[in-house]
């Protein structure tokens, strides 16, 4: 139960300066937001669908995974650039304490990015959707996005041309995510959930993720 | 000796299944010529699937036991998988515009194939990038091994999202009755059969020319 508290504790110290060194250079929310409205902005510019509903899922998950690969390469580089891993690493602390501290770090960078990306989304598009069940289906989203964003920049974190080989590993790897995630928002629009089994594969291959993570963390942050 | 045999054979066989798939089997009624891709897109897809395996037996087998033969097997069968899988996909592709009328659609096994080629061309890149260190070795088995565990999720993910590649017709998990010939069924055995041996062989070499370089580096260090 000590152990326990003591993980907890660890785990809150790493998350909060994460939090508050984000907080002094907003550099990860600013990337993210930013980037997701220029993609909204190239839609709205070439095409004419901003009034429609039918293409609101597909934009929204184009925008907001591709502004999530920028905003975890931007929280995980800034922790190599500082060698702040390395201090990690060479802490007493658990390396599988370390990863579940960088998975919640960055679900709170992404999270709080989302909603900024969700209310641009909606007023470019003109639809709003902040239902609860969206927001819902966002969260658990997210959680994988996180997970596997960090999984896959700490795989590729020692080798040059990073920043095309995680993408690259990290899109197909969320494949799925982005599969649920489409087909529930469409049915959240038309306000009527068929499908309940994506629920559950989104959040048993976050699950999974999160296990494989906590798995190879030993061998990713070996020096 | 052996690899004479094995080279001699597998030619035979390959020359044999060209024949059948261009000369001896009839041009189909419903599909017409383009139906004889099958026969080289379901045997280079069951090749690359084949690898799939052989690539996370083996890394898993090197992530337990370190030894290094299990390494080079892993990167000489994705790169040889990564080719029939581009394969499967290009084939596949040719196949589906006259008879589906489009190049692509978010079908099951279409996604699950792109996806899965990605996720070999992102594990080969970091072979090609890392520097040659042991732990570099362990993470390029974790990513086969992922890629591996990742794709009959995306395929059942595929599943549920759309469905319209043909059912299965042919062997013990056959859904309907083929509408092809009797011919039909040997042809695509042979095809089969030829083209794994193609796969090993091709796989062999590239596994020795691996060893031979990994074996030169050391010799120079």
């Amino acid at each position: 139960m000590k152990n326990l508290s003591r993980i907890f504790f660890i785990i809150k110290l790493i998350v909060f300066k994460d939090l508050f060194e984000e907080l002094k250079s907003k550099e990860i929310f600013i990337s993210i937001i930013s980037y997701s409205v220029l993609v909204l902005v190239v839609v709205a510019t070439t095409s004419s669908i901003n009034n429609s509903v039918e293409f609101f899922a597909t934009i929204f998950w184009i925008s907001l995974s591709f502004s999530i690969i920028l905003g975890i390469n931007k929280s995980m580089s800034k922790e190599f650039e500082n060698k702040g891993i390395e201090f990690l690493i060479t802490s007493p602390i658990d390396k599988e304490v370390i990863i579940i501290a960088k998975f919640i770090s960055n679900l709170i960078f992404i999270t709080i990015s989302s909603f900024f990306i969700l209310i641009f989304n909606n007023v470019i598009l003109n639809y709003d959707l902040f239902e609860f069940s969206f927001l819902l289906l966002v969260i658990i989203i997210n959680i994988g996005f996180s997970i596997i964003g960090t999984i896959t920049y700490l795989l590729f974190s020692k080798v040059r041309g990073k920043e095309i080989l995680s993408p690259m590993l990290f899109i197909p790897l969320v494949t799925p995510l982005l599969m649920g995630g489409s087909v529930l928002t469409n049915q959240i629009i038309e306000n009527d959930i068929k499908n309940i089994s994506w629920f559950g594969l989104i959040v048993a291959y976050d699950l999974l993720f999160f296990l494989i993570g906590l798995m190879i963390s030993n061998i990713i942050f070996e020096e | 000796m052996i690899k004479f045999i094995f080279t001699f054979i597998t030619t035979l066989i390959f020359l044999s299944t060209m024949w059948m798939i261009f000369w001896w089997m009839p041009i189909d009624i419903s599909q017409g010529s383009v139906a004889k891709t099958v026969f080289i897109h379901v045997p280079v897809a069951w090749c690359s699937m084949l690898a799939i395996i052989a690539v996370s037996i083996a890394s898993i087998v090197y992530l337990y036991r370190k030894n290094l033969f299990w390494d080079q097997v892993a990167q000489a069968t994705a790169e040889i998988g990564l080719m029939f899988g581009i394969v499967a996909l290009v084939s596949g592709i040719i196949w589906a515009k006259p008879i589906w009328g489009v190049w692509w659609t978010g079908e099951a096994k279409l996604t699950t194939t792109l996806i899965l080629i990605l996720i070999y061309v992102a594990y080969i890149l970091f072979r090609s990038l890392y520097k040659n260190s042991f732990q570099m070795k362990k993470i390029a088995a974790i990513i086969a091994v992922i890629g591996a565990i990742d794709s009959p999720i995306i395929y059942f993910a595929a599943n549920l999202w759309q469905e319209a590649h043909p059912v299965t017709v042919i062997g013990p998990l056959a859904d309907s009755e083929s509408s092809f010939g009797a011919d039909y069924g040997i042809t695509l055995l042979v095809s089969v059969i030829a083209f794994t041996l193609l796969f090993i062989l091709l796989t062999n070499i590239r596994y020795k020319t691996i060893k031979l370089e990994s074996d030169f580096k050391e010799k120079l260090s």
